[in-house]
């Protein structure tokens, strides 16, 4: 019954062009990112290119209402391509993740179907195959977030009070930041 | 003629009598620069009193140290025996430390000046009395910046994070 009813649906995969196993591949492939994903990577963005107008108002005495717009821009700026270097960083790493976890993903899951004699070899495959694609996208994004955010926050940084320690605040702001978001977004797109 | 130098004499004579004091003794009170974040010189303030056993009030006094002279101001002209003695120094070149004054009368600092330009030890001549001022030193910042740690923290981390993320592509 089970393989007949895991049949029909390979019918119907088939019908869209790939079975189930293959559109199993190209996500893991895919540069496409699922919305809960987006919705982290913009979120996790945003919060740390917040983090920089603390450094601004506190430290650097920046007149907040007269910077406002430029704090804005900024913000929304470095919010869209840090979420772009995030993207860029995860779909980079996924792969590579997916394979190197692969093998113990795939004992792991053998071993929890095991004792599921119902189920096919190839569902079990395909299982492990999910899995290891489940567990590459988590591990891709949390370790994404956490590089382009070590990243961005040190060249922020470095910009911010050594190399353009000598600019008005205003544009000690702008190029810090822009340098920051730029180069993030810049070396995510690298393969190494 | 004989009437009008007699008189000059004696009119003079308080005045000899008052250069002269026999064994000083000072209370002093002094101030020395705190916070050197914002400045390049430290300022060494003394302020004193000098008793004279003879009474003797109103001298001019010098002050000497490392044999750079010092000017000696009357505080108050009512008050003639008050005196202060300040200076500066870069603050680079600043000990931390006692710094000790040498104050000389009229033919003290004349000696003093002989000495210093025949390239003698200033030393060698003896003051009336010394004031000490001690400089505990003053506050420079932190010794590490705030900005510096947090730079530093940061490089750290993405290290950590760029050793792992070459781990994981190779």
């Amino acid at each position: 019954m089970g393989q007949k009813s895991r049949d029909s649906k390979d019918r119907k995969d088939k019908d869209l062009g790939f079975t189930k196993e293959e559109e199993i591949l190209l996500q893991d492939f895919s540069r496409n990112v699922s919305t809960k994903s987006s919705a982290l990577f913009y979120g996790n963005a945003f919060i740390v290119s917040v983090i920089p107008l603390w450094l601004y108002w506190r430290i650097h005495m920046v007149d907040v209402y007269s910077t406002l717009i430029w704090f804005i821009l900024g913000t929304a700026a470095s919010t869209y391509l840090v979420a772009f270097a995030y993207k860029n960083t995860k779909f980079i790493l996924k792969h590579k993740i997916a394979i190197k976890r692969e093998e113990a993903v795939a004992r792991e899951v053998n071993r929890k179907l095991a004792d599921d004699k119902k189920m096919s070899k190839k569902e079990k495959d395909e299982r492990a195959l999910w899995k290891k694609n489940e567990v590459a996208d988590y591990e891709a994004t949390t370790f994404s977030i956490f590089y382009n955010n070590a990243l961005f926050l040190t060249i922020m940084m470095l910009f911010s009070f050594y190399l353009l320690r000598s600019f008005t605040p205003t544009a000690n702001y702008l190029f810090s930041i822009g340098s920051a978001c730029g180069l993030a977004a810049l070396l995510s797109t690298g393969t190494q | 003629m004989w009437s009008f130098v007699v008189s000059l004499t004696i009119l003079q004579l308080p005045l000899l009598f008052a250069a002269q004091c026999t064994n000083p003794e000072i209370t002093s009170l002094s101030y020395t620069t705190q916070d050197g974040m914002v400045v390049s010189e430290v300022a060494f303030i003394s302020e004193f009193t000098l008793e004279c056993a003879n009474k003797a009030s109103g001298l001019t006094l010098y002050g000497e140290i490392d044999g750079k002279i010092l000017p000696v101001m009357k505080v108050d002209d009512r008050v003639h025996n008050k005196y202060q003695v300040s200076w500066t120094e870069e603050i680079k070149k600043a000990h931390s430390g006692d710094y000790v004054i040498g104050l000389y009368d009229e033919e003290g600092f004349s000696n003093l000046k002989k000495a210093i330009r025949g390239g003698e030890d200033p030393k060698s001549v003896a003051p009336l009395t010394t004031i000490t001022v001690n400089y505990s030193g003053a506050y420079l910042g932190p010794w590490i910046n705030c900005e510096f740690l947090a730079a530093v923290s940061l490089i750290g981390a993405w290290y950590v994070a760029f050793v792992h993320k070459s781990k994981l592509l190779s």
